[in-house]
């Protein structure tokens, strides 16, 4: 008993499957801040790493709100993330996001039906390290009516 | 051995087996400045918690790579555009619920798990209580077949008969189960499976959106704006080359992607302002020409798809 009540809680840091918490991660920690809104229904997330990067291309349609929750693991630190249009012009950046206001989530209404690109990235730690980091990224839309 | 030795032994055994797993790929570094890294990994792991490990590792994999997510809108948007814009409900375009007997092939299960979502979101947008939990049923017998047995529970069967008066609820109940469920073909490896399911949903939607358009202009417009998602649907399918599963329906979007391009989409440079909330508003002018013609032979082409899928 005494062994089990040492060793179970170091089994926790032991390099689990993260695929498989994938879902789990995200129904918990990201699903309730869509909170008002009808979640799309495409699983969108991916095991990375630092410095890989993700795109979503999604259609917005006219005259609905959204809100777009870009929702990664803490462990690699603060997502950055950009909307594009099919031009790939910049039509919003977390990286200009100032203050108290929540750098994971961009709501937005759409007056035209587009295509939109979400392209985000997961930063480079300040220093290098030999043991690296994955955790579950998300990208989720929920949408309602304007 | 005991059963106490036994579980000391496996859970010593999964313990040093991880620890060697995780030190592999770095016995070429340097001893010293590993065992810094490793603390400083260590610290980095502890300012997460060991509470909120969940969907995290310590990687194998060093090269960074760009994941490419083509996503399409849910069935339910088409569903609520059907019922804002006027529409009276139209049992006669469902899929008959008996049909799922017919369903043996896992291809079929997943179209027409796709084809009884969309007429889940269907009746459940216009409050058809009844026909919700036939087609709730239906679709957790179809995904009990394709191995997602864990999903749709007899729990979540009764929170949707005991919210059947709440649309708000079960809209959200229906969203999550799509979506639990996509994620659950995803991590079982069965991405074809998923892609079949989103693929059933969105001909079925596009079924129903056709068969109610007429005189209906902002449905008509709905209808020639899926060009777009038609688009990501076939690039989704590309990326899954060699899939036997998905060849044949593959051709059929191709096909259909042929009637689609009939249609023109103007699009001019998007422009954003903020409204009085000081929401952004993402805009820019558009037009869309459809004809009559060009929409009859959308309709057309969908219901010849459909009908082959739902047999």
């Amino acid at each position: 008993m005494k062994f089990l009540t040492v060793f179970l809680p170091l089994l926790l840091l032991l390099p689990l499957s993260s695929d498989a918490q994938c879902r789990s991660f995200t129904k918990k920690k990201c699903l309730p801040e869509l909170e008002g809104y009808v979640q799309n229904d495409n699983f969108n997330s991916a095991v990375l790493i630092p410095g890989d990067e993700a795109e979503l291309l999604l259609t917005f349609y006219a005259d609905k709100e959204y809100r777009l929750l870009v929702c990664g693991h803490p462990i690699l630190g603060d997502l950055e993330f950009e909307v594009l249009d099919t031009d790939e012009e910049v039509v919003y950046s977390n990286r200009d996001v100032t203050g108290e206001s929540p750098k994971n989530m961009f709501d937005f209404k759409v007056a035209t039906t587009q295509q939109l690109i979400v392209r985000i990235r997961v930063p480079e730690p300040e220093e290098a390290s030999t043991l690296i980091h994955e955790g579950c990224v998300s990208v989720m839309v929920g949408s309602k009516e304007s | 051995m005991s059963a106490r030795k036994f579980s000391v032994f496996i859970l010593s055994a999964f313990f040093f087996g991880s620890l060697l797993l995780t030190s592999c790929g770095e016995a070429s570094e340097g001893n010293e400045k590993a065992s810094q890294d490793d603390v400083k990994s260590e610290e980095q792991t502890q300012e997460v918690g060991y509470e909120d490990l969940e969907g995290a590792a310590v990687s194998e994999r060093k090269e960074a790579i760009k994941k490419i997510f083509y996503t399409i809108p849910a069935p339910m948007e088409m569903a609520s555009l059907i019922q804002s814009s006027g529409a009276d409900f139209d049992a006669d375009l469902l899929n008959d619920v008996d049909n799922v007997e017919n369903y043996m092939t896992q291809k079929s299960q997943a179209l027409n798990l796709g084809i009884y979502g969309a007429n889940l979101s269907y009746t459940t947008m216009f409050e058809r209580s009844k026909e919700s939990l036939f087609y709730l049923s239906t679709v957790k017998q179809l995904a009990d077949d394709l191995g997602a047995s864990n999903i749709i529970t007899d729990n979540l069967i009764s929170r949707v008969d005991s919210n059947k008066e709440n649309k708000d609820s079960l809209l959200n109940i229906v969203s999550d189960t799509f979506w639990s469920l996509n994620a659950k073909f995803k991590e079982d490896d069965m991405e074809d499976v998923s892609a079949l399911v989103i693929a059933g949903g969105w001909i079925e939607a596009l079924h129903l959106a056709t068969n109610h358009a007429e005189g209906n202009a902002p449905l008509r417009q709905r209808i020639a704006e899926q060009k777009y998602s038609l688009n990501d649907l076939i690039k989704l399918f590309a990326t899954y080359e060699n899939q036997e599963n998905l060849s044949e329906v593959m051709a059929d979007l191709d096909q259909l992607q042929q009637v689609f391009s009939e249609i023109e989409i103007n699009k001019e440079k998007t422009e954003t302002s903020t409204d009085e909330n000081g929401t952004m508003v993402i805009g820019g002018a558009s037009s869309v020409t459809m004809s009559d013609e060009t929409l009859a032979k959308v309709k057309d082409s969908v219901a010849a798809i459909r009908a082959k899928y739902i047999q």
